[in-house]
């Protein structure tokens, strides 16, 4: 066997077992993904929520110690976690809130503020939502961080496939046109045309959307790894302090975070206590303005006890690494034409991979035949003689 | 596809990577643009993200 056949079917042994590994997964991925581009979209459509009052520009904007005591009130028993700029609506606020500071924030609830009038909005239970269950399958499948890591070795799988799927693209392509499709074949040749094709012109996409979604899967230690990185180190003289007690208010420690950076508007404050602070800080992380910077955020750090500026730095690169993928994995950074456009690519990826899954099984089906009709043309020889 | 095209000798890595890579080089400035900034730039990545969409179903379309 020459050295480029066996290389070849290296190649295609590793395309075809880590393609087989994943696909069952991709293939969830895929279809829990297709509805998560147009979650705001599904929300909006199936459930009702109170709208925030619609005021002329430049009408203030409400006290957040009051937006906070008013979001409290109607949630007895519940502290915050987060002061939230509702990313989507500049008129309302989100406080994330929970049973105690201890508790696990993802499983928080919501409690939406008018940003203008201080006025409590509503408080909806989003865990029983579709897009909530389908936001839940295609990140963890319920399975929390295990859940999380396992989907991130699939879609490294995933991303070794694609490469490999590059390899052994070449020697099926030898005698065909780019984008050739015969149409008069029958199904195991169309399908192998529509996989390549398909295939082929996905590369980069998939890679990148697979290849994010894999760093994704990482999120919950990119953030251990800042809070015993960098929040450790910006917070270091304060680390036996106990939860403060009074805390200062929270309309003045964002006031003082903006003056650090004049140009940059809050995205949301984590609380004294939380994950994403020390127990005497308020940690006010600030946002940029285009699509890239809007998602690149720099923390504050405001004592809670004298309403001082502790400290503000850049985040490290693998938290901003973090917060890169997270634009290009899900599509939402280029307006509807651009959600549509993914939604297009990932039902590509689900005929990418269903041929794939098809084209093995026609092989596997075949090979067995073949290796029945070896045996049985022995069998045969072996009677010849015998008789 | 046309009988010639089958028939036709063995290709070059280059002839066969040509289109995939143009693609490719489409892709990434359709990826990056929409993030660089918006108006024209998500135009642009609108504009190049379309390739992928549509050269598969076109290449069917037309076999």
């Amino acid at each position: 066997m020459s050295a480029s056949r066996k290389s070849f079917r290296r190649w295609n042994w590793v395309h075809k077992w880590s393609s087989l590994v994943c696909t069952v997964f991709m293939l969830l991925l895929c279809i829990t993904g297709l509805p998560l581009i147009f979650h705001e979209e599904i929300d909006e459509l199936l459930h009702e929520q109170v709208p925030a009052a619609q005021v002329a520009a430049g009408t203030p904007k409400a006290d957040l110690d009051r937006v906070v005591a008013n979001g409290l009130a109607r949630e007895p028993g519940q502290v915050v976690h987060f002061l939230i700029w509702d990313p989507h609506d500049a008129n309302s606020l989100l406080l994330s809130v929970g049973k105690s500071l201890d508790v696990d924030p993802s499983t928080n609830r919501f409690v939406r503020v008018d940003a203008h009038t201080g006025e409590y909005l509503d408080a909806p239970d989003v865990t029983g939502r579709f897009t909530y269950i389908m936001f839940k399958l295609h990140t963890d499948m319920f399975a929390g961080l295990p859940g999380k890591l396992f989907l991130g070795l699939m879609g490294i799988l995933f991303c070794v496939a694609i490469i490999s799927g590059i390899v052994v693209y070449a020697p099926s392509m030898r005698k065909l046109s780019f984008g050739a499709y015969r149409r008069d074949r029958n199904r195991a040749v169309r399908w192998l045309d529509v996989h390549n094709l398909a295939g082929i012109v996905l590369v980069m996409w998939a890679l990148v959307v697979g290849f994010t979604g894999v760093i994704n899967t990482w999120a919950d230690l990119v953030i251990k790894m800042w809070q015993y990185g960098q929040l450790a180190e910006m917070t270091s003289a304060y680390k036996d302090k106990p939860l403060v007690v009074r805390p200062s208010p929270i309309e003045a420690a964002v006031r003082t975070a903006l003056e650090t950076e004049r140009d940059m508007k809050p995205s949301f404050v984590a609380f004294p206590g939380t994950l994403f602070s020390s127990k005497t800080h308020y940690a006010i992380f600030l946002r940029g303005d285009t699509p890239v910077t809007s998602r690149m955020l720099k923390p504050a750090l405001v004592d809670a006890e004298n309403g001082q500026l502790t400290d503000s730095r850049e985040m490290p690169w693998y938290v901003s690494t973090l917060l890169l993928s997270q634009p290009l994995h899900f599509g939402d950074y280029g307006g509807m034409p651009m959600k549509i456009i993914w939604a297009i690519l990932d039902i590509f990826t689900v005929a990418v991979l269903w041929t794939g899954l098809y084209l093995w099984f026609r092989r596997l089906r075949s090979a067995r035949s073949v290796a029945r009709m070896v045996s049985l043309s022995n069998a045969s020889k072996r009677a010849l003689h015998a008789s | 596809m046309t009988s010639s095209n089958s028939t036709s000798a063995r290709k070059s890595l280059s002839r066969i990577f040509a289109v995939p890579a143009v693609l490719g080089v489409l892709t990434t400035i359709g990826l990056v643009s929409a993030l660089v900034g918006d108006g024209i730039f998500d135009g642009l990545s609108w504009l190049t993200l379309a390739a992928p969409v549509a050269i598969p179903v076109y290449c069917i379309a037309r076999a």
